[in-house]
């Protein structure tokens, strides 16, 4: 049995060493690798000015051709993040500040994110590598998922849960120092396809009362002294509950509605989202009302 | 309680330390707490299927002793039969009811008829098919006269549902099995470490080999429509190498599991992708399915006597039979069917037994003429394993004849998401080198190089392990 005892102590000290090793490799190269998504975008990149920033989900990511502002002497950046809530969108935006980044106006896509208070995983987890060092991410999710306690204290616990996020893959990506198409876009996702006159997307019923990080960004920018547009953006015709709007709208009465603006589906991929040529309309609309004098 | 996730990390040091330490002088305690374990074990997954268990269980505890009672042919002649019977029939209605309702309704909308069968909303119990496979080779067993019952009730139970083999195998005979479980088993330090090295070695195969290559397989199958040849033979190579990560690094952490209680389970796995020729792999792959079709429907088919047609009908039946055991699905029988196919001019030329000993055996390299038939054989069963992996035939041929399409438009196009074939080929290549490297030892942790392996293959877990979207164990299905 004591043979057997000390070979299991063995491979778990060489476990729990593999482990610390790894955790102080991933993060290191994370800290200091060239940028492969927008967080790392905003904590690794040096400071800079903005006329204006878009953040929000896909449907700011998708929806805003940073391109066309080029064209207006602007320089702008699309912080929108496929799948993230405004938890995530908050986050964004204090590290935004945090590392001295400043800005003009801020745009904020706001409509389906506004239903929920919770993190999206995938957000949270290209967020963890720099936990460590910035308390701010560490404090902002901390409540946020069941396994907290092994993501803040099992060392590299977060690189194999969220291995399709962060795992070796991601870091292979990092050190050959690939750049995301996203950063080569100024973070605008164009989406290709028609959509299907069959296609059913249900909006809810029911608005949310409030939104924590919805305040949170609000004052996030008043703080700074940055002007705060809020906007929905177009949605297909075929989404059901489309009073959905107007009862946000009442809820945010700051809340400008563009999810009528563009109708005809040759400008959508699929219901929520717009393609590329629908994108390049709505951009158009966004320039001509709030950067035109 | 899946064997590699928290709760069995957790489960498993819990069971050993109390099995070992608090009371280690007890043969009778020893088995308790294992079958306990195992009860809680099977529970975990859905307790009221822990009843069907214990029902099969006691049917053939109790129709073993009323066969080796009996005092006349007929009345032993009965018990066999109501415990193959209802054994048989459980599996069927759990596991076959819907497909034979359904194919029969088929069958008459062809005549014009169209019966409103009832389907039943069942879910599979899971492990039903080994259990069964193994509580009927032992009332066999018995009615051939070639063990005696067990009296013991704890100690049967416990053969039956010894948790690392309860739900996916190796299907234990009790002429291996039941003897060690009726003699104290003492610690043996040697023993425990090599199966936490097969634990380790299995979880390797489990979550880096076969889930790696499951994202991609899934891919692949699941938009076969859309990809080009290259991609689609990717596809099926992927899938070979998932299932057999899969199903034998379940093997191998079972075995492992076991070993740590002082008791060895059947090896399921040798090597098969190393194979000459089919009947070979055959002896390679899940080996105690095999040989337990082997033993108990081909030699009392008629096996090998009575001439070419016995023979060849014979190997028919067993592999499309043992299609059928694997699922309630038309693929299943078709994959079993070809490997008979496979196997038949083997049989015919009488060379069925050409290869037993491990390829190249100390030597580190193959023979071209054996590298060939490496080759070949890994390709028959990959062409077979579409049929396993598809939904239906139709689907399985469409793939076939999307390969044979010759498309090689675009780049190997099969994920988005900036993913590329090239980094799982490196895995796999890899992975193949290890396997040839240690061909001739039980699992890789062995040997020269022990603690080197060891570090490696913990490293590769935790780098390339998918951990956030794990597959279920494949063969838990069946």
């Amino acid at each position: 049995m004591k043979k057997f005892i000390t070979y299991f102590i063995g491979v778990l000290a060489l476990l729990i060493a593999v482990l610390f090793v790894l955790n102080i490799l991933y993060t290191t190269i994370y800290s200091t690798s060239s940028v492969r998504n927008k967080i790392q975008m905003i904590l690794n990149a040096p400071p800079k000015h903005y006329d204006a920033i878009f953040i929000g989900s896909s449907r700011a990511e998708n929806h805003i051709v940073t391109d066309m502002f080029k064209g207006e002497g602007l320089t702008t950046y699309n912080f929108g993040m496929s799948g993230a809530n405004l938890c995530d969108t908050s986050l964004l935006l204090k590290l935004f500040f945090e590392n001295g980044n400043t800005v003009d106006k801020v745009l904020l896509e706001l409509d389906l994110n506004y239903m929920t208070e919770e993190p999206a995983i995938g957000i949270e987890a290209i967020s963890l590598p720099y936990s460590s060092s910035k308390t701010i991410i560490k404090k902002h999710y901390s409540n946020a998922t069941w396994d907290n306690f092994f993501i803040n204290n099992l060392p590299f616990y977060k690189y194999c849960i969220f291995d399709s996020k962060i795992g070796f893959r991601e870091l292979m990506m990092s050190i050959m120092h690939r750049k995301s198409n996203l950063i080569k876009t100024d973070g605008f996702k164009p989406l290709e396809g028609i959509l299907n006159h069959f296609a059913k997307f249900e909006l809810p019923k029911e608005i949310k009362q409030k939104n924590k990080y919805y305040l949170e960004i609000k004052s996030s920018c008043k703080n700074q002294g940055v002007k705060l547009i809020s906007f929905a953006t177009p949605m297909c015709k075929y989404a059901t509950n489309q009073d959905f709007f107007i009862k946000l709208k009442n809820r945010i009465p700051e809340l400008i509605d563009y999810s009528s603006v563009v109708k005809s589906d040759t400008f959508f991929s699929t219901c929520g989202h717009m393609n590329k040529n629908g994108a390049r309309v709505f951009t158009r609309i966004l320039i001509n009302e709030h950067f035109k004098n | 309680m899946l064997f590699n996730s928290i709760p069995f990390l957790l489960f498993l040091p819990i069971v050993f330390s109390i099995y070992w330490i608090v009371n280690k002088k007890s043969l009778q305690f020893q088995n308790l707490l294992l079958l306990a374990s195992s009860y809680f074990f099977y529970a975990c997954w859905d307790w009221r299927f822990l009843f069907l268990l214990i029902f099969s269980t006691a049917l053939d505890y109790y129709t073993g002793i009323k066969m080796h009672e009996s005092k006349t042919q007929n009345n032993k002649k009965f018990w066999f039969w109501l415990s193959v019977i209802i054994n048989l029939g459980f599996l069927g209605i759990f596991k076959y009811y819907n497909f034979f309702a359904a194919s029969f309704a088929d069958a008459l909308s062809n005549i014009g008829l169209h019966p409103n069968f009832w389907t039943l909303q069942v879910i599979l119990p899971v492990g039903i098919s080994f259990y069964t496979f193994h509580g009927l080779s032992y009332v066999i067993d018995i009615y051939k006269g070639r063990i005696i019952p067990e009296k013991n009730v704890v100690t049967y139970s416990l053969f039956v549902s010894y948790f690392p083999l309860l739900v996916a195998g190796p299907i234990e005979r009790a002429t291996h099995l039941l003897p060690q479980i009726k003699s104290k088993r003492t610690f043996d330090s040697n023993k425990a470490i090599d199966g936490l090295n097969q634990i380790i070695w299995g979880l390797f195969k489990k979550v880096v080999i076969a889930d790696s290559c499951a994202q991609y397989a899934n891919a692949i199958f699941d938009n076969y429509q859309n990809m080009n040849s290259v991609s689609l033979v990717l596809g099926a190579i992927y899938f070979s190498f998932q299932i057999y990560g899969d199903f034998s690094g379940y093997s191998d952490i079972a075995l492992g599991t076991s070993k740590l209680f002082g008791i060895d389970l059947l090896r399921n796995f040798n090597y098969p992708y190393f194979s000459r020729d089919i009947a070979e792999f055959w002896r390679r792959w899940h080996i105690s399915l095999s040989s337990w079709f082997r033993d108990y429907l081909y030699i009392p088919l008629g096996g090998s006597k009575g001439g070419m047609k016995s023979k060849i009908r014979n190997t028919f039946i067993i592999f499309i039979v043992s299609g059928f055991w694997h699922g309630a699905n038309w693929t299943f029988m078709f994959w079993g069917f070809l490997n008979a196919v496979y196997f038949l001019p083997l049989l015919v030329s009488n060379n069925n037994r050409n290869n037993i000993e491990i390829v190249a055996k100390g030597k580190l390299l193959p023979t071209f003429r054996e590298f060939v038939s490496i080759i070949a054989t890994f390709s028959l069963t990959t062409f077979a394993w579409i049929f396993f992996r598809s939904e239906s035939i139709s689907k399985a041929f469409l793939y076939i004849k999307n390969i044979f399409s010759f498309n090689f438009d675009g780049k190997i196009q099969y994920l988005s998401n900036e993913r590329y074939s090239i980094e799982l080929v490196i895995l796999l290549l890899f992975f193949i080198g290890f396997e040839w490297k240690s061909r001739e030892n039980e699992h890789p942790i062995s040997g020269k190089y022990k603690l080197l392996k060891l570090i490696l293959i913990i490293i590769s877990i935790l780098i390339l392990g998918v951990f956030s979207n794990p597959s279920d164990f494949i063969y838990f299905q069946f």
